[in-house]
């Protein structure tokens, strides 16, 4: 259903798509579109359903995950099957915020003041956390997917260890408990953003972003801006922080200003070294990201916008403009799904259980299977061509090996049927011979 | 001649010598003896010269050192008290760290005096040290550590060893008297820089066999000596005496390094300036704080040889294993004397009972020092990893404690009162001391709970149900005797315990039920403080949840828990009342500031109705311009109120008014503070959008029409708010302002405007309606064409008619209302705003616009402008909105011009004006553009 609006070859062209979800209507078209980060030409939309704030994500380069706005849903798209329907999976309640670890195998919803943790390909549901009876508005995986980051509406973040959090002990002495909670903060978390060292930049309605290591709770440095600040996000070298206000604002402030100070006061009317800004957006900056190889800053508004800002100058910078408030935002490589439209989807998403994995009663555990997707190798082209020929030919048994060629294979048969009549022959003799 | 032949023979007569005779002497002999006479210098008279100091005696410093190795002991006496005598006269001189013969000579002279066989020399020389050390620690409390650290400590600690380990008692009892001064004054270094003196004091009451061959803890035992003076018990009791004071300085010392490090941050978060600067001296990004102070240690004298300190956690660790056997023992040994006694004549001897105590304490303050937190100079302690895991000692220790306390422990809080009592009335002489029973048994009894209940912080453990029971009926006994400060501190701590166990707590709710009824008629702040902190973090870790274990699928089943939550509601209820209590009390801000977080965070919790509701009750006060907390000219606990108020306790009209008064009142300076770019008038506007967001739903048009007449008169509400905010005045203000008009001809409508501001009120409102105008341009609810919604909402027509009916027969408006409008002209000219407001309202801002115009460039208007920057910031903000805006650009020009030609009977002045006004419009190059481009368009 979805309408390809460029041909393929141009999808194949961009290196990078920005994912763009608008907080439109449920029955609007659009509400999930794709853009080439380079051109700012759309790419494709996906009609119908709508996503959340800080519900966007995407599973196995094939799959879109979103919440819906107002029903207790989580939208999934294919990109593979475009001609289908969309799949919506049911939970127990809304869902606020959504993450899934990068690998893919699991997924993580914010419901009021729990956070469910699902295995994607079976639809179990491993593990209910809770810290306190707040509720959850943001939630990340690390990049490598070791932890899971949570922040609440009182101000509070938790780090929790998934491998920890995911065991499931069949005498449940032990409840789950966070690793680490920063509570720093004195207003609502807005965003954060988790870098590649472990270290955590939150930001918050207090008009201030933190920065953190993600396993403990002192406090590195602070910064206040001049207004509630709605997205942020930090470089992989950690050079610079990137911040949107609520007025559309863009910060970007060095890291390694004022180096000794713990807390910075930004002061947009001052000029001043250790940071700039620039008045972005008309409306609140939601979302924010980098380009994948940094040189590009991506903001998302409720201005209705998008905008591409090379790190540069800041004149003129490539507008991408929607019918609604942008919601969420995401910059990837451009996914395979989305060049080869064809291919067979790979990924099992199973429909999401309302009961702990292991309690119905039924403990046969050979059933439950975990599927990590590893990324195959791709062969080397001048091997491409024997493995075609191996595998229309030999079927079944050894298809990949190129050292037992149909003759050799012939000859050794040969030989076995040697040994076998010599075999029969010396029996033979025996009973004749010997026995008699 | 015969005469004188006769004298002559007379005169030469031949003596006559007979053997075995003394020969006579002859006359001439000198007598050669002589008699000798002892003179003694028992002190040399040594000539002043005025330049040292010297005692009465007059020996210096260096002379009484010298004799302090004296072979004599009255002379070592004598060079000690001169030592005293010096130091009391010469105070200062002494003190200075760089004298070469300053205190430091002195106390190393002295420790070695510690080893010394004279009772005498060694009790001089002790309370000479008591002095020193006095003085030493008086003088200034901050460097204090540096007075003894280093070399100096060092020499001390061996000496102070070394007499422990001698080999008669009363050396090692008189070093117990110096362990004690150092501990009363130096607490810090004696924790950081313990070494072997804890085991050296558990080697006083215990044979060192963990030495041996056979060197394991559990062959470990008790040693009694014969020829001691003192009773075995009573010298045990002395030393465990010492190791609890040492344990209690190790807590303690703990929390107020805490206190110091966390008011240093309070205090740089203050003022900018003000940095500490030690703390300036590292990357803040790289560098933690742990890192700073653990060098600032290590430099200013922690030696390496001494880093053997309690708090590390594997010393901990062994120290534990090797004294908790000893320590068992001596519990047992006591207890059967006990037993003993009891059956027979049913007297206690005290120091028995003294020992079972201590015993207890020992073991209570090393479990407490294990679950305190290793990192004890972060910023935010709530759970750090602990000194020694919890699980350690379950393992290791649950079982025999069990054994052998709790069996007991109904037994001894219900017999040993008897005895004591049974003993009165035998003597009742002795009541005094059984007083002291008494308490040490309280003392005792609660020790044991809380010794137990650490067990309970090990999150696997799930203990037998009797003990917990035997606890939880202990603690209730406690709570209806209303237990002190101390106690209380301990009771909290074995209430927090047993809360962090989700397998226990259940089974105490009767307890937290006593405890919220003492905390609820609790009259001293401290212990309400102590308590509150309980319940705090009770509540911030309560998720309402329980595990039901009980069922026939024993895995995670978890029932909601009503009655631990009933009870942490009714504390959530009870803090409103507790914050403007606190205010009044006038206690510290910090406290207030944990109150304010936390109903911040009852606010968002799941059962936060019953706690809105009791903050609605009390917001009025809360707000109140005089007496209520924004009062409190702190920039942290205003902002921690606006996020309060942003958390959705619905706002009544009244409030809002309250609200509005204290962001402009009084004129001059108001209540709410303001700083260049980061204010707190912005948090309050903030946080009362998302308490409207909170109250109506804002994101649907379909649920957004089904709300409720409450709801609908809420958002009315917050929009006249939202106006009150724009106009820069309530209603009623406005009025008897301007007193509207009633005959007004239209055609010759312009307004004239009133130009004076006080203080910081133009910043402050150029500020507000700048928020304001944002967000109210900015708000829409997309259609949702299924739901047949066909229109977006937005607020645009409902601002429309409230201007309308603001300026409508009002000739003479405040500048400040003007500039507001301009701005929301300005936010709604955006492209992505949808919904336009109508060309009527546009003819309305255009007059406006027109009008300010005018009268800045009238040139009586011109000298009552308070500052140039107000006019240059209105000019240039129209410049903006009109370049935005072409149709309300073509409006503004039309009158402007019809204006200066004359049409509406104007004074030649006002032409003039306006002629300026349309240059300066035109001066403008991107507005002149755009006025070619109309004429164009036209063409």
């Amino acid at each position: 259903m979805a309408a390809s609006v460029s041909k393929s070859g141009n999808i194949k062209a961009c290196e990078e798509v920005i994912f763009v979800a608008t907080l439109g209507g449920e029955d609007q078209n659009g509400n999930v579109s794709a853009w080439d980060a380079r051109t700012g030409n759309l790419l494709q939309t996906f009609r119908n359903g709508s996503a959340a704030p800080n519900s966007l994500c995407i599973l196995g380069g094939e799959n879109f995950l979103a919440a819906s706005l107002t029903k207790p849903v989580i939208h999934v798209w294919n990109m593979l099957r475009q001609s289908q329907k969309h799949r919506k999976l049911i939970c127990g309640g809304k869902v606020s915020c959504l993450a899934v670890t990068p690998d893919g195998t699991f997924l993580a919803a914010g419901i009021e003041d729990k956070i469910h943790i699902w295995q994607v390909s079976t639809g179990e549901l491993y593990s209910v956390l809770s810290y306190s009876s707040v509720e959850v508005k943001r939630l990340k995986f690390t990049p490598t997917g070791e932890y899971l980051v949570a922040g609440y509406r009182d101000g509070a973040v938790t780090v929790w260890e998934l491998q920890d959090v995911l065991y499931h002990d069949p005498m449940q002495v032990k409840e789950h408990s966070p690793v680490n909670t920063f509570i720093g903060h004195a207003g609502e978390i807005t965003d954060f953003h988790i870098s590649l060292t472990h270290r955590v930049v939150s930001s918050a309605m207090d008009f201030t972003v933190r920065l953190w290591n993600l396993l403990s709770k002192e406090q590195l440095k602070m910064f206040e801006l001049g207004a509630p600040v709605m997205s942020v996000t930090m470089d992989h070298s950690e050079l610079a922080l990137y911040a949107g206000d609520i007025n559309g604002n863009v910060y970007a402030i060095d890291l390694h200003y004022q180096r000794a100070e713990r807390s910075v006061h930004i002061d947009t009317r001052e000029v001043n070294a250790g940071f700039t800004f620039y008045a972005a957006h008309a409306a609140p900056v939601r979302c924010m990201c980098l380009t994948r190889d940094q040189s590009k800053l991506v903001t998302g508004s409720d201005d209705k916008t998008v905008k591409v800002w090379g790190m540069m100058s800041a004149v003129t910078p490539l507008t991408i403009t929607l019918n609604e408030r942008v919601s969420n935002l995401m910059v990837l490589p451009t996914p395979n799904a989305l060049v080869y439209p064809d291919h067979k989807p790979r990924m099992l998403v199973g429909n999401l259980k309302r009961h702990l994995h292991g309690t119905d009663g039924e403990d046969n555990m050979e059933d439950i299977f975990i599927e990590i997707r590893v990324k195959e190798k791709l062969p080397p082209l001048s091997a491409l061509d024997d493995i075609d020929s191996c595998t229309s030919s030999e079927g079944t048994e050894m298809p990949h090996n190129p050292v037992l060629s149909t003759k050799e294979l012939e000859s050794l048969r040969q030989k076995a049927n040697k040994l076998k009549r010599a075999n029969e022959e010396i029996y033979l003799f025996a009973l004749k011979e010997i026995l008699k | 001649m015969a005469k004188s032949k006769k004298n002559r023979q007379k005169d030469f007569q031949k003596v006559k010598f007979k053997v075995g005779k003394k020969l006579p002497k002859g006359d001439n002999v000198t007598n050669l003896s002589f008699k000798t006479r002892q003179i003694k210098l028992t002190q040399r008279i040594k000539e002043d010269d005025g330049q040292k100091p010297v005692t009465k005696n007059k020996l210096g410093i260096q002379d009484l050192l010298r004799q302090c190795d004296h072979h004599s002991s009255s002379a070592r006496v004598n060079a000690v008290c001169g030592l005293k005598e010096l130091w009391l006269n010469n105070t200062s001189d002494l003190l200075i760290p760089t004298n070469v013969n300053g205190y430091g000579v002195i106390l190393k002279k002295l420790s070695t005096l510690l080893i010394d066989n004279e009772a005498v020399v060694r009790h001089t020389v002790i309370n000479l040290f008591k002095l020193i050390l006095n003085r030493l620690a008086v003088k200034s409390t901050e460097d204090n550590m540096n007075r003894l650290a280093g070399n100096l400590f060092t020499h001390i600690h061996a000496f102070l060893c070394c007499a422990m380990n001698h080999v008669h008692e009363d050396i090692k009892l008189d070093a117990l008297l110096l362990f004690d001064t150092l501990l009363d004054t130096f607490p810090l270094l004696m924790v950081q820089q313990t070494g072997d003196l804890m085991k050296n004091l558990i080697g006083l009451i215990s044979t060192p066999v963990y030495l041996g061959t056979k060197g394991n803890a559990t062959t470990q035992r008790l040693s009694l000596n014969p020829d001691s003076k003192l009773p075995a018990m009573k010298f045990r009791a002395r030393v465990l005496q010492r190791m609890k004071k040492a344990f209690m300085e190790a807590l303690n010392d703990d929390t107020r390094k805490r206190c110091f490090i966390t008011n240093n941050l309070e205090n740089s978060q203050d003022t900018w300036s003000s940095f500490p600067v030690s703390q300036a001296r590292h990357d803040t990004c790289f560098a933690s704080q742990d890192t700073g102070i653990k060098f600032s240690v290590l430099f200013s004298g922690g030696c390496h040889d001494l880093d053997d300190y309690i708090t590390k956690p594997s010393s901990l660790e062994s120290f534990i294993k090797l004294s908790v056997p000893v320590l068992l023992q001596c519990w047992k040994e006591a207890r059967a004397s006990v037993d003993e006694h009891s059956s027979s004549d049913n007297l206690v001897p005290a120091d028995c009972l003294e020992v079972m105590s201590l015993v207890m304490c020992i073991i209570q303050l090393m479990f407490v020092l294990c679950s305190t937190s290793q990192r004890n100079n972060s910023v935010l302690q709530v759970a750090d990893v602990p000194i020694v895991s919890p699980e350690l000692l379950v393992k290791n220790y649950l079982q025999d404690f069990v054994k052998l306390f709790m069996n007991n422990f109904p037994y001894s809080v219900q017999v040993l009162p008897q005895t004591i009592k049974k003993r009165k009335k035998n003597k009742d002489s002795q009541s005094v001391d059984s007083n002291i029973n008494q308490s040490t048994l309280l003392a005792l009894n609660l020790a044991v709970c809380d010794v137990m209940s650490s067990f309970c912080s090990d999150l696997t453990l799930k203990p037998g149900q009797t003990w917990i029971k035997k606890l939880q009926g202990y603690v209730i006994q406690f709570f209806q005797r209303s237990p002190s400060v101390e106690q209380s501190k301990t009771l909290i701590r074995v209430m927090k315990n047993i809360f962090i166990n989700p397998h226990i707590y259940a089974d105490f709710t009767k307890a937290y039920k006593f405890t919220l009824k003492h905390y609820m008629t609790c009259k001293k702040m401290v212990q309400k403080r102590m308590f509150f902190n309980l319940f705090a973090f009770m509540g911030q870790t309560w998720d309402g949840w329980e595990r039901n274990d009980h069922g026939p699928q024993p895995h995670y089943r978890y029932e909601c828990n009503g009655e631990i939550t009933a009870i942490l509601e009714e504390f959530f209820q009870s803090l409103p009342g507790l914050l403007l209590d606190v205010k009044n009390s006038g206690e510290d801000k910090l406290w207030l500031m944990e109150i304010l977080t936390l109903m911040c965070c009852g606010c968002t919790q799941r059962s936060s109705k019953t706690f809105k509701a009791a903050l609605h009750s009390k917001l009025t006060e809360i707000l109140d311009s005089q007496t209520g907390i924004f009062c409190y000219e702190d920039e942290q606990i205003q902002q921690r109120l606006c996020f309060l108020l942003s958390l959705g306790a619905p706002l009544s009209r009244e409030q809002l008014k309250q609200l509005l008064h204290l962001l402009r009142h009084p004129r001059d300076k108001p209540v709410i503070l303001r700083r260049k770019s980061w204010s707190i008038v912005a948090h309050l506007i903030h946080g009362v959008i998302s308490n409207i967001k909170e109250q109506v739903p804002l994101n649907n048009q379909v649920i957004f029409n089904k709300m409720s007449q409450d709801q609908h008169s809420q958002l009315s509400d917050y929009l006249r708010f939202m106006f009150s905010l724009q106009i820069g005045m309530i209603a009623e203000e406005m009025d008897g302002f301007t007193p509207p008009e009633s005959d007004l001809s239209e055609t010759t409508r312009w307004l004239s405007f009133e130009f004076s501001v006080q203080g910081d009120q133009w910043e402050r409102h150029v500020e507000i309606a700048n928020i304001v105008a944002k967000e109210l341009a900015n708000f829409h609810i997309p259609a949702s064409l299924s739901n047949g919604y066909h229109q977006v909402f937005t607020f645009t027509s409902n601002m429309e008619q409230l201007w309308k009916s603001t300026l409508a027969n009002r000739p003479h408006i405040h500048i400040l209302s003007a500039y507001s409008l301009i701005k929301y002209l300005y936010e709604t000219s955006f492209p992505h705003i949808t919904v336009k407001p109508s060309t009527e309202f546009y003819q309305e801002g255009s007059l406006v616009i027109a009008s300010v115009l005018s009268s800045l460039f009238c040139r009586d208007v011109a000298h009552k402008m308070p500052s140039e920057e107000m006019v240059w910031l209105i000019k240039a903000d129209i410049i903006e909105c009109l370049t935005m805006n072409s149709s309300l650009l073509e409006l503004v020009l039309k009158l402007l011009t019809a204006r200066s030609l004359g049409e509406y009977k104007t004074s030649e002045d006002e032409k003039q004006a306006s002629k300026t006004a349309i240059d300066f419009l035109y001066s403008n190059d991107s507005i002149k553009s755009k006025i070619l481009d109309m004429k164009n368009m036209q063409a």
